[in-house]
């Protein structure tokens, strides 16, 4: 009867083992792939689609702006007419302190006072008036109009100048309305 | 015979540790797939998001400004652009100021004596290109000498006031009364006028949006209703006057 010996029998037990180990290691290896390649298709994916927005959002851009150009003197038109407003409404604004101003200080003195000279300056917002008074005591009642809380509420920047007196007897006195600061206190 | 642990044999590890070596290679393509192409695809989709958060909302300007722009010919503002126009020109409109007070003067029967005005250059294309672009707008000053009763000055004035190109008067210096001999008082008065005209080079721009009205403007539209607009006729053709061909060349008249 002959005998066997089998010398590579510890060799071949850790080789099965091993074996066993390098398959759960490979389950394991081909899991993680299978995660990291949905990843890649995702970040892939997620780029071109995101290219594409964008590159749909620049044709777009280009195709309105070509659109806008198209009524180009439409807008031109336009943003001239905004401007030209815009400017209009501010001379319009000091004007119309100016006109009511006017209106005012003429219905104010009638009779032995009258309204003879009259300047408006659009840059200081100010308007002087010449007042013509037949004597002095007219001029008193003028003055005293001119203190009264009807007008300095109205118009607070009042300043009086130049009075003088003519050969006739008559008194004239210039007045300057400061109409800016009227337009602050409103 | 000796066994070297230590000299190592592809081959006999390919056939004996298969699994291990596909694991290897598996973790070495995941870990370059990783590397070099998952996180260089995420930096770029992330870049490309952020420029498209950039460019969608100038998208939805430009967009928006192309709707206005289409529906802007009908608007009641539009159909005014005419009015603003001639309230304030573009050039110097000294015919247009010529023909208002003429308009006014007759009536409101008041006469104008004299006036006196520094035009500078005549109202002409290229006038109006020329003009220097520091202020928004330029004026015309006009000196005037008036005679008339002192309503028909009171409501002159008021009228100039409403002519189109806008007139401001700046100076008044009426003078005392004198008796007519049907017993009118008449006066005479000397005015200092400021005509505006509009000088400012507009630019614009496709992605800058349309100007809005404010509602000052607006009311100023309103108001602009009330200005008279001179309506002068434009000259479409030459005539020849009736002159002779004194240099005989045919076909010339």
């Amino acid at each position: 009867m002959s005998k066997t010996i089998n010398f590579v029998q510890d060799r071949r037990k850790s080789l099965s083992l091993s074996e066993q180990q390098d398959q759960i290691l490979l389950r394991k290896m081909v899991r993680i792939f299978i995660v990291i390649f949905v990843f890649f298709v995702v970040a892939l994916g997620s780029r071109l689609f995101l290219s594409r927005e964008f590159a749909q959002i620049i044709v777009k851009q280009q195709t309105t702006r070509a659109s806008i150009s198209q009524q180009e003197s439409i807008e031109r038109e336009f943003s001239i007419f905004s401007h030209k407003l815009t400017h209009i409404s501010s001379l319009w604004g000091k004007r119309q302190n100016k006109q009511e101003a006017v209106a005012f200080f003429m219905r104010l003195f009638s009779g032995d006072t009258t309204v003879s000279g009259l300047s408006y300056s659009a840059e200081t917002e100010a308007l002087t008036f010449r007042l013509k008074t037949s004597s002095v005591f007219v001029l008193e009642n003028a003055l005293t109009t001119l203190a009264s809380p009807s007008v300095t509420e109205a118009y607070p920047g009042i300043s009086k100048s130049q009075l003088s007196r003519g050969e006739d007897a008559s008194y004239n006195l210039n007045v300057t309305v400061a109409l800016g600061s009227v337009e602050s206190n409103q | 015979m000796t066994f070297d642990h230590e000299d190592f044999n592809l081959r006999i590890f390919l056939t004996t540790r298969r699994s291990f070596a596909i694991s290897l290679l598996l973790g070495a393509v995941g870990l370059l797939l990783v590397l070099f192409a998952i996180i260089p695809q995420l930096k770029e989709a992330y870049g490309v998001y952020q420029q498209i958060g950039e460019e969608k909302p100038k998208l939805e300007k430009l967009l928006a400004k192309k709707l206005e722009l289409e529906n802007l010919v009908y608007t009641p503002e539009y159909a005014q652009i005419s009015r603003v126009n001639a309230a304030l020109p573009s050039k110097k409109p000294l015919l247009e100021l010529l023909s208002g007070l003429n308009a006014i003067s007759s009536q409101t029967g008041v006469s104008i004596d004299s006036f006196d005005l520094s035009p500078g250059l005549i109202a002409s294309e290229s006038a109006e290109t020329q003009v220097a672009a520091t202020a928004a707008y330029d004026k015309l000053a006009l000196n005037l000498k008036l005679t008339g009763t002192f309503e028909s000055i009171q409501e002159f004035m008021v009228q100039l006031e409403r002519i189109s190109p806008f007139t401001t008067i700046t100076l008044l210096d009426l003078s005392d009364p004198t008796l007519a001999l049907d017993g009118t008082k008449f006066q005479s008065a000397e005015l200092e006028t400021e005509t505006y005209y509009f000088t400012q080079p507009i630019r614009v721009t496709i992605d800058s949006p349309l100007p809005k009205l404010s509602a000052v403007d607006q009311k100023t539209l309103i108001d602009l209703e009330q200005f008279s607009v001179t309506d002068l006729p434009i000259q479409t053709e030459i005539r020849g006057g009736g002159l002779d061909d004194l240099f005989g060349v045919k076909g010339l008249f």
